[in-house]
């Protein structure tokens, strides 16, 4: 194999990897998946790219809380989801832990009718839900991003602290807030109070001007807002580094937001 | 070196699942958090994936990689997938079997913590352009065309410091396909989502 078939074939192989490939390449791209080889070398390339993606960021430090309801309910997928399929193996599952459950006999799944499918299942559903109950208490109870706000305030975090005020838009209404950014962990709080409730077919995207960066102004993701006025604090964390954040502006977009803001709708602005 | 546990949660022991939430949901969480535009969206991609990873527990192989690297595709593929299910844009099909993906990893034993760290330093020695670019495609499944319109360059000079990136990474990885390739089939790349 020549250079530039090499080449050719790195290039299309990371495309693949990436999943940029499009028209004539995916269909070439395709053409040397038929060679057990290039698979392999296709293989080793994706793997880079997700080995890298670890490298991407920690898991966010913010959400202990979050995740600590999220696994309760990954917990309860997993126990529904080996209940109902049995042991990928095809035996019976076997629970060791919080929850125990009886084994059902064996024999008795394979000749019963559907209602004792559901007999055999249900110790399972039942494990499952109260796993659930057990930690209830932390599905309402969740530490809100207002408690996280606090803890970053009384932190030893390099912080940047500013008031919001509204922008040139109109649809803005009367809103305030404040912004806390701490610049050595790449995130902070915006609290914000007035901002009008949306349609469904828009969102308010939060972005960062960065004063060290050319371009536009980083992304600094939708925010998620209760339809209840009210304060609401909400986690801010930016798509790409912040060296020196020099604003934070919040544009009206469509719901699924956008790469670059047109700016027709600035609705506030917090400078440092 | 930490004992891998989708040997025995395939094998059946629920016990392991607590454990394995316990090492993997903070890294799961993450890289849907950065994919996904808020926080309720992330969660239910991650319970879309820790459901793909149940399915293929029984496929993992320790030889052929490490937990965390299987963990890892497996997530930033539901998740490439998602978006571009959300977003309208065509998609790769999923390759079937995460099982055969893992080539053949030197560092078998490292946790994830280490294997971040290593791939953190090799992020490090690429270009900036190269590290910026990367970043976006891989921490956000940003598309070729939003990196353009995003950071400011031409589409040909996006792509061409991805793949220099990307091949460069694999070279400081050490990453090597396992001997003799992979067996089964990768499904045709042509288009429409999974």
């Amino acid at each position: 194999m020549n250079d530039h078939v090499l080449t050719r074939r790195e290039e299309l192989l990371a495309d693949g990897a990436l999943d940029w490939l499009e028209g004539g390449d995916a269909t070439a791209f395709d053409a040397l998946l038929r060679d057990a080889a290039v698979r392999a070398d296709f293989a080793a390339i994706e793997r880079t790219a997700a080995v890298a993606s670890l490298a991407l960021g920690e898991p966010p430090a913010a959400v202990p809380a979050d995740l600590v309801r999220l696994t309760a309910k990954l917990q309860a997928d997993a126990l529904a989801f080996f209940a109902g399929r049995g042991r990928p193996d095809g035996s019976a599952p076997r629970l060791v832990g919080p929850a125990p459950a009886p084994e059902p006999p064996m024999g008795q799944a394979q000749a019963t009718p559907p209602s004792h499918h559901v007999l055999r299942v249900l110790p399972w559903l039942l494990a499952a839900a109260s796993l659930l109950i057990l930690l209830w208490p932390q599905f309402v109870g969740q530490p809100a991003p207002a408690v996280a706000r606090a803890a970053l305030l009384k932190s030893d975090a390099m912080l940047v602290q500013c008031d919001l005020q509204p922008g040139p838009s109109p649809r803005g209404g009367e809103v305030t807030g404040d912004v806390v950014w701490a610049a050595d962990r790449q995130e902070g709080f915006l609290r914000l109070r007035g901002l009008p409730p949306l349609d469904p077919g828009h969102r308010y995207q939060l972005w960062i001007v960065d004063a060290t960066r050319e371009g536009p102004p980083v992304d600094g993701g939708l925010l998620d807002l209760p339809p209840s006025p009210g304060e609401v604090v909400v986690h801010v964390a930016s798509r790409l580094p912040v060296q020196k954040a020099a604003a934070f502006v919040i544009t009206l977009e469509d719901a699924k937001g956008v790469v670059v803001s047109q700016r027709e709708h600035v609705v506030a602005i917090a400078k440092p | 070196m930490t004992q891998a546990l989708l040997t025995q949660i395939a094998s059946g022991d629920m016990a392991a699942v607590g454990e394995f939430l316990r090492r993997h949901t903070a890294l799961v969480f993450g890289q849907a958090r950065r994919f996904c535009r808020n926080t309720q969206d992330a969660e239910d991609a991650v319970q879309d994936i820790f459901l793909e990873i149940w399915r293929s527990a029984g496929r993992y192989d320790p030889a052929q990689g490490s937990e965390v690297t299987f963990v890892a595709t497996i997530a930033r593929r539901r998740l490439v997938d998602r978006l571009r299910r959300q977003t309208n844009r065509p998609a790769p099909d999923l390759l079937e079997d995460p099982g055969l993906l893992p080539a053949k990893v030197e560092t078998d034993s490292v946790d994830m913590r280490d294997e971040a760290a290593l791939a953190r330093e090799a992020m490090q020695k690429l270009r900036p352009e190269q590290r910026e670019v990367l970043e976006l495609a891989l921490g956000h499944g940003r598309s070729h065309q939003e990196i353009a319109a995003s950071v400011g360059i031409p589409l040909g000079t996006v792509k061409s410091h991805a793949r220099r990136g990307l091949i460069r990474l694999r070279q400081m990885l050490g990453v090597e396909p396992a001997e003799g390739g992979l067996p089964g089939g990768r499904p045709a790349s042509g288009g429409g989502a999974s």
